[in-house]
């Protein structure tokens, strides 16, 4: 079964216009989300899995091409993954 | 006139200003500063900046030093020397615009502080009651206990916040409890 992913509740949300800031009090790290970024990163709360976010990305955003709406997604989720920023929920 | 954006690390100045909240400092100002304003400074033994409030000016030797509080914290710290000064807090950021912290915030919380931190004290005594009576509804499973994988940290999530951490390191493990869920085996 594939694993939820969740936003790293460590940190710091704050949104803005048009983007948001992510903040690690842990470390001092600091990176900013553009809108896009940010709506997916809300919707990182265990309770949508990634089809389900996907869904609503090209809903939003009137996007047709799911294979790359999938490929962009999943590398702006690796990005996230590896600066510690979310994580799974076991 | 020189100012930048600096954010909020630590919980010295809540409730003023809490983790993550972006302030805008102007540098140069040493001479403008009144009891109330929020300077940051860094001192030659610490390591990092403080943000704290100037509860008092003083003069020993002649030369004008400040006498710096966190909000939070129930001592002031060691006299701060001119020199060690970065800047002065003159208003948070929000939505890329400065926006001034007003001078009644200042003289509030100048006043007020201590009264919010024996509120606070009140706070957390009566969580503990809180805890002692939810502790039943823990081991029912009846209060839902989260466990999220960030990399080599687990930590486990009640309500939305984080209660427990646990991380492997190459020297051990290292475990986290937070003080009021001490009792609760579910979190651990």
């Amino acid at each position: 079964m594939e694993k939820m992913l969740i936003a790293n509740p460590e940190i710091v949300f704050r949104e803005e216009i048009d983007e948001a800031i992510l903040f690690d009090p842990r470390t001092g790290a600091v990176k900013i989300l553009n809108e896009t970024g940010a709506f997916i990163y809300q919707m990182l709360d265990g309770k949508h899995d990634l089809n389900a976010i996907v869904e609503l990305l090209m809903e939003r955003y009137d996007i047709v091409d799911r294979e790359q709406a999938q490929k962009d997604l999943d590398e702006f989720l690796q990005g996230l993954r590896d600066a510690d920023l979310v994580g799974e929920l076991e | 006139m020189t100012a930048f954006e600096l954010i909020v690390k630590g919980r010295s100045m809540i409730p003023a200003f809490c983790e993550g909240d972006i302030l805008v400092v102007e540098q140069d100002c040493a001479d403008r500063i009144k009891v109330g304003n929020v300077v940051v400074y860094q001192s030659p033994e610490a390591e990092g900046w403080v943000v704290h409030r100037v509860t008092g000016i003083e003069y020993p030797n002649g030369a004008m030093c400040l006498v710096t509080q966190g909000d939070n914290r129930a001592i002031a710290d060691e006299m701060v020397h001119p020199d060690w000064l970065v800047g002065v807090v003159v208003g948070r950021s929000r939505d890329n615009r400065c926006v001034p912290v007003p001078r009644w915030q200042e003289r509030f919380w100048l006043h007020f502080a201590g009264w919010f931190r024996r509120v606070r004290r009140i706070r957390l005594r009566l969580l503990r009651i809180v805890m002692f009576l939810l502790a039943p509804l823990f081991s029912a499973r009846l209060i839902p206990v989260k466990r999220v994988r960030i990399g080599d940290r687990q930590l486990t999530v009640v309500f939305g916040r984080v209660v427990a951490t646990r991380e492997e390191t190459p020297q051990g493990t290292i475990e986290w409890v937070h003080p009021l869920f001490r009792r609760i085996k579910r979190v651990k």
